[in-house]
């Protein structure tokens, strides 16, 4: 697969995968934590390609096959490391929601 | 002609997807008219236009967009995370004419 392919799969399953971070928080906080944990799980499984798609580029990368840098990829990396870090969140806090309801 | 439009959140990925749309458009000869807009520009751009494509990036603003413009809640749709990634511009067009035919 060629680069800019890579990059629209970081793209779109980064972005399913925020989205369904943000969902799974927004479910907790109606409380309907057995709907949150699926969501979460359907988020691990597009953050999990998004990542494969960034492995696929760092093993072109170090097998030496000369990769230019642009802005879309910037773009791509940005998705992925945003999804990443709302998933590592949503844990935190789901939990706080579940400490309110106590 | 049909106006369809694509969401996300600054422009960047829809950008090719919407070219690869045009360029079956194009092959297929249908009058249509696709472009890409951030979302910030949606209540700028929703009246006009006949669909609204939201990218699999931006599908968790669906909920909020729907509150913010309940009239036209039902044409704003997500963009299938498969088709998007694999810049399916022919699949994503044909889903978006379908969609149109049953909301006329």
């Amino acid at each position: 697969m060629d680069v800019i392919q890579e990059c629209m799969n970081m793209i779109a399953y980064g972005g399913e995968a925020k989205s369904l971070a943000l969902l799974a928080i927004q479910q907790a906080r109606e409380k309907n934590f057995e709907e949150s944990k699926e969501s979460l799980r359907k988020c691990d499984e597009a953050l999990l390609k998004s990542h494969q798609a960034h492995t696929n580029l760092l093993v072109q990368e170090a097998q030496g096959q000369e990769l230019t840098i642009t802005i879309f990829m910037l773009h791509a990396a940005d998705h992925l490391g945003s999804a990443e870090t709302i998933r590592a969140l949503a844990d935190e806090m789901i939990l706080l929601h579940k400490e309110i309801k106590k | 002609m049909i106006k369809v439009s694509l969401i996300c959140q600054n422009g960047a990925s829809t950008g090719l997807v919407v070219k690869k749309m045009r360029e079956y458009a194009l092959k297929e000869n249908i009058d249509v008219e696709i472009s890409a807009y951030a979302d910030s520009q949606l209540s700028n751009i929703i009246e006009d236009k006949d669909i609204i494509l939201l990218g699999p990036q931006v599908a968790f603003k669906k909920t909020s967009f729907d509150k913010v413009f309940p009239q036209y809640a039902s044409k704003i749709r997500v963009i299938s995370t498969m088709d998007f990634g694999m810049m399916n511009g022919e699949k994503i067009l044909k889903d978006a004419l379908e969609t149109i035919k049953t909301l006329r």
